[in-house]
């Protein structure tokens, strides 16, 4: 790796231009307090200035200025007409030529691969069949999560039960600020779903979140001991992450603060490395053990979920991870969201989640299995028709986490490994996690549970479908649009018209 | 319960909203010698400025005493009958009490200077004298204003801003002795000069002379058409006296506000309470004071057992557009002096062990509430706080924060 | 009622400052106006204490020292138990300003007279500061502190 450049110079223009409206603005300061990345100042004599540079187009100041003086726009840089360099390429290089380093990167892929559930059409019943009216008539959405193949067999097995079938996906205390835990877990207790820890243990002030929480065992091992995997609803393992599958974590030492420290159970101050594979796990047989092990630990009380990246094979992974044991596979799909990842690696490595659910769906089916575990989507989850689609094509309910973000706030600007969230989100500085009050968190991210759900029952109702159960890997609710027959093939459904 | 409240101004109101505040019922009843109802004394500098502007002096509302079911008796006390329980008016009444209250306020001291008898030498401490001084300066051109106290500084700025040529005499050192230190009162004295006032110090009037001449003891000669006198006030404490009421410099009172008869109390200028500073019983003739002491009074005698809290001697004053806050101590030796200025700005505190005595502030009035309470409720800083707050620029974000930790614990607690 | 401060959560933007001041002297709630033709000036102050901040505002004392303390009678309470400054009453003694423990009450820069929060009791709904926060930092709450 090549040593940064001993100069300020930097080849790029800004990516955004801040402007500012001199007509509207009154020089509260506003945007100046509220900019982490010191974009905005005022002089003494009261002359304003801005550093486009460091703008990342958080919005933070655009959103909170009383006058609406703020704008923020693409810099207007125009490269010579290039269908294969475009200005982020050219860009890309300059900073790498400058930094020697790897481009990071935050939140999920925003290349412009096709995004399958945009592909989707819903059916509607009509004359025949009639449709339901959620209002009026009862629209089940509960689930139950977990192994349900061998019910009459054996003792009762444990079950999680979702009364909407979407989940807060893994954010570890770290990488999200506790407010962000602290809104989610309490989101997730009052609607009757469940939360993630992510890798990096339960804060002693979640503790009373412990029973909708899903706790994650993970290449790293932080947080993990008996009374972490005793108080909580499931356990996850986690072998792989949708943003970054096949890599591992680093929370560089910086965050690694007193509390952190305390809830990861490592050194303050020293660098958090989640390696890249279980070094106990080497092959199926391996999983098996540990998942094994877990509900040894926790005397079979508690769902084992595994999961794994949507990537090549993801049926073979999947039925492996199912004999292994597992009660409930959650797949991420490429466009997961990250709080750091390498750019190169979000942006080239994994599959669609949407392929991925249908491959695994079937496979488990035909191996008659898909009963003894049930399956969770992650990854890229927008709204309530993507969770329709999602479920239609075999998922038993999804994990939402950028969504949830966006709910409390996040504007997508894809910096969360810099530390210096605007909204207070990816960001264990005080200073701004303090952005998010949870009172006003729990009952954002309350209101989107609620919402999809309505939603949810909706489109229900117009399928004449009312209960989830019925749903689930019904594809025949499904048409492809714009697909070809290898796609619809894939995804286990016919094309529109058909 | 029968009370009855001998005077009817500031300390009476309190004493008023006190009883109701507990006993809707009992009779209250009034005796006031003044013709004039309740009016706020300070207010009369600001009338003899512009009587036009400031016309309405009243205390309360026309009526506040209707509202609370008080009848006004207009006479005076002649005497306290203790065992009998019963005040001799001079219109020959006779009325009874279960509680008194003693709120006979204060008279302006009329030193002994030769030739201080004649007519044109004022005191000013009434409305009928603010009144009455009004009248004599339609054809007067120059003053001389005998005292530089609040009353006097009042005094000599409502004339001042009425076009007369004023003169003011201080025999102390400095001016406003009792509210600021030396070095804090040689800014004010300077603003004051700087617009026209004339300030004599260390000097004393020695004899007023028939021919409109005031000499000085140092042998200087002032004229003027009218001379105020404004050297203080002395506790109404004959009533008190006569009744074998123990009396010092103003009557004296236990903690919960009673004479050394029990059924007697006593609020306002008159009486003694506690400075928590000093720890002493003192008259503290300050407005706000008599208001508090009375409403204490008042709920005590209508059957509580509260302490009185006590307070501390504090002023706060505008002069010539200069805003003056004092409280605590100012001019005692103890404790140690923290000073900051700026421009038209000063301040100074006292502290000693940690705990804040004392602050005379100048164009600051952002801190002095703080500051206020900061001395009176005795909440301590840690060590080198108050220095902290002065070296970094005395404002709300640099007082310390122990005395915001106290008031948020406050906050949390409130209740109503 | 009052209105609280919850500084763990206050962000020390100053948009209450701002929203105040534009909610009263008749530029109603125009924030563009007030700052651009007028002298807007904020009722309550933002106090940025080291780590935390929080709005110094009215705590409407059940006991209040500023009313018992007020020498013209300036210094009012209506109906709903908020305290109030008769702008026609004040003589600029700051009496109230020296007896008020939070340091509320100040003089405006421009009148000299005092002025305080008044919870916004002229205009509709909650006031300006609280329904302005973005982070639900300030509350209206019933009851007032104690002394």
């Amino acid at each position: 790796m090549g040593a940064p450049l001993n100069t300020g110079f930097q080849m790029s223009t800004p990516v955004f231009k801040v402007d500012r409206d001199p007509d509207r603005c009154i020089q509260c300061g506003v945007c100046i307090n509220q900019c982490a990345n010191e974009v905005h100042h005022m002089d003494n004599d009261g002359w304003m200035w801005i550093e486009d540079e460091k703008c990342v187009a958080c919005q933070r100041c655009a959103v909170l200025c009383p006058t609406r003086a703020i704008s923020i726009t693409d810099f207007p840089v125009i490269y010579r007409e290039n269908s294969h360099w475009g200005s982020a390429s050219i860009r890309e290089i300059y900073r790498q030529a400058e930094s020697g380093g790897v481009l990071l990167t935050g939140m999920g892929n925003p290349r412009p691969y096709k995004s399958y559930f945009d592909h989707l059409l819903l059916n509607a019943s009509q004359v025949t069949n009639p449709s339901i009216d959620p209002l009026r008539e009862p629209m089940e959405l509960t689930t139950y999560l977990g192994n349900k193949g061998s019910l009459i067999t054996e003792t009762e097995k444990p079950f999680l039960k979702l009364k909407v079938p979407i989940m807060f996906s893994a954010m570890s205390f770290g990488s999200v600020s506790l407010n962000v835990q602290k809104s989610l877990s309490a989101a997730a207790r009052d609607m009757g779903t469940f939360w993630n820890t992510g890798e990096g243990g339960l804060h002693p002030d979640l503790k009373e979140f412990g029973s909708c929480a899903v706790v994650q065992v993970a290449s790293g091992r932080f947080g993990v001991h008996p009374g972490y995997l005793e108080n909580s609803a499931a356990i996850e393992i986690k072998i792989g992450q949708g943003a970054k599958p096949g890599i591992g974590g680093h929370l560089p030492g910086e965050k690694v603060s007193e509390e952190v420290s305390l809830t990861r159970m490592i050194p303050a101050w020293s660098d958090a490395i989640s390696p890249a594979p279980h070094h106990d796990i080497y092959s199926i047989e391996d999983l098996d053990q540990l998942i094994e092990t877990l509900k040894v630990a926790t005397g079979y009380r508690k769902p084992v979920a595994v999961k794994v990246a949507a990537v090549h094979n993801i049926g073979a992974i999947a039925s492996g991870i199912v004999r292994a044991g597992a009660d409930i596979v959650a797949i991420d799909g490429f466009r997961g969201s990250t709080g750091a990842a390498p750019m190169r690696i979000r942006d080239n490595v994994g599959i669609p989640i949407e392929i991925a659910l249908a491959q695994v769906d079937s496979r488990l089916r035909d191996e008659g299995i898909r009963q003894q575990a049930s399956l969770v989507a992650a990854g890229g989850i927008r709204s309530s028709a993507d969770v329709v689609k999602a479920i239609a094509l075999g998922a038993d309910a999804v994990y939402i986490a950028s969504a949830a973000l966006v709910a409390l706030g996040c504007h997508m600007c894809q910096m969360c490994f810099t530390g210096k969230c605007n909204w207070g989100l990816a960001t264990t500085n005080p200073g701004l996690s303090k952005r998010l009050n949870p009172e006003l968190g729990i009952q954002r991210a309350k209101n989107l549970l609620a919402a999809w759900g309505h939603e949810i029952q909706e489109m229900m109702g117009g399928m004449g479908i009312n209960a989830i159960d019925s749903l689930r890997g019904n594809r025949l609710m499904l048409r492809g649009i714009g697909l070809n027959p290898q796609e619809l093939d894939l995804l286990g459904i016919k094309s529109v018209g058909d | 319960m029968k009370y009855v409240i001998i005077g009817g101004c500031i300390a009476a109101c309190g004493a008023v909203e006190g009883i109701r505040s507990k006993d809707a019922q009992g009779q209250i009843i009034i005796i006031d010698g003044e013709k004039r109802g309740a009016y706020t004394r300070p207010l009369i500098s600001y009338f003899l400025s512009e009587p036009s502007k400031y016309s309405d002096v009243d205390y309360r509302s026309p009526d506040f005493f209707k509202d609370r079911a008080v009848e006004t008796i207009k006479a005076r006390v002649e005497l306290i009958d203790r065992p009998g329980q019963l005040l001799n008016l001079d219109n020959g009444e006779q009325i009874e009490y279960d509680r008194l209250l003693i709120a006979t306020g204060a008279s302006p001291i009329m030193p002994p200077i030769p030739g201080a008898d004649q007519d044109w030498v004022k005191s000013f401490y009434t409305i009928g004298d603010a009144e009455t001084i009004d009248r004599d300066i339609e054809a007067a051109r120059e003053v001389v204003v005998i005292g530089s106290g609040l009353i006097g500084m009042k005094a000599a700025e409502a004339l001042f801003k009425r076009g007369l040529k004023v003169h003011l005499v201080e025999k102390e050192s400095h001016i406003l002795p009792r509210q600021l230190t030396p070095g804090a009162a040689v800014s004010v004295h300077r603003h004051l000069a700087r617009q026209g006032l004339d300030i004599i110090t260390g000097e004393e009037v020695a004899v007023i002379h028939p021919d409109h001449q005031i000499e000085l003891k140092n042998g200087q000669k002032l004229s003027a058409d009218l001379v105020i006198m404004a050297v203080g006030t002395r506790p109404n404490v004959e009533l008190a006296v006569a009744a074998g009421l123990e009396v010092r410099q103003g009557v004296v009172l236990d903690d919960y506000l009673r004479t050394s008869d029990h059924k007697i109390y006593a609020a306002g200028d008159a009486a003694e309470t506690l400075n928590v500073i000093s720890g002493k019983q003192e008259v503290m003739a300050l407005l706000p004071h008599a208001h508090r002491e009375g409403y204490q009074a008042g709920r005590n005698m209508a059957g509580m057992d509260e302490l009185d809290q006590g307070s501390i001697p504090m002023n706060s004053v505008k002069l010539l557009g200069w805003n003056i806050c004092s409280a605590g101590v100012t001019g005692a030796r103890d404790g140690e002096l923290l000073s900051w200025y700026s421009k038209e700005q000063l301040l100074e505190i006292k502290v000693r062990e940690n705990y804040l005595i004392g602050y005379i502030a100048i164009n600051m009035p952002e801190v002095a509430g703080p500051l206020t309470n900061a001395i009176s409720k005795k909440i301590p800083a840690a060590a080198g706080e108050w220095q902290e707050f002065v070296e970094r620029g005395p404002s709300l974000a640099t007082i310390p924060s122990a005395y915001w930790q106290v008031l948020r614990r406050l906050e949390a607690n409130g209740s109503n | 009622m009052k209105v609280i401060s919850v500084p763990e959560y206050c962000l020390g933007c100053g948009l209450c400052e701002i929203y105040c001041a534009a909610q009263h002297d008749g530029y109603d709630g125009n924030v563009l106006k007030a700052y651009k033709r007028g002298q807007p000036t904020p009722r309550s102050g933002l106090i940025k204490f080291s780590q935390i901040s929080w709005l110094n505002t009215c705590m409407n004392c059940d006991d209040a020292p500023c009313l018992n303390a007020c020498i013209s009678g300036a210094v009012k309470r209506d109906e709903d138990g908020i305290i109030y400054i008769d702008e026609n009453r004040c003589v600029q003694c700051y009496t109230c300003v020296m007896v008020c423990p939070y340091g509320h009450a100040q003089p405006s820069s421009k009148s000299g007279r005092i002025i305080k929060c008044d919870l916004c009791r002229d205009s509709e709904g909650i006031p300006a500061c609280v329904s302005h926060c973005p982070n639900a930092a300030l509350k209206l709450v019933q009851g007032g502190a104690e002394q």
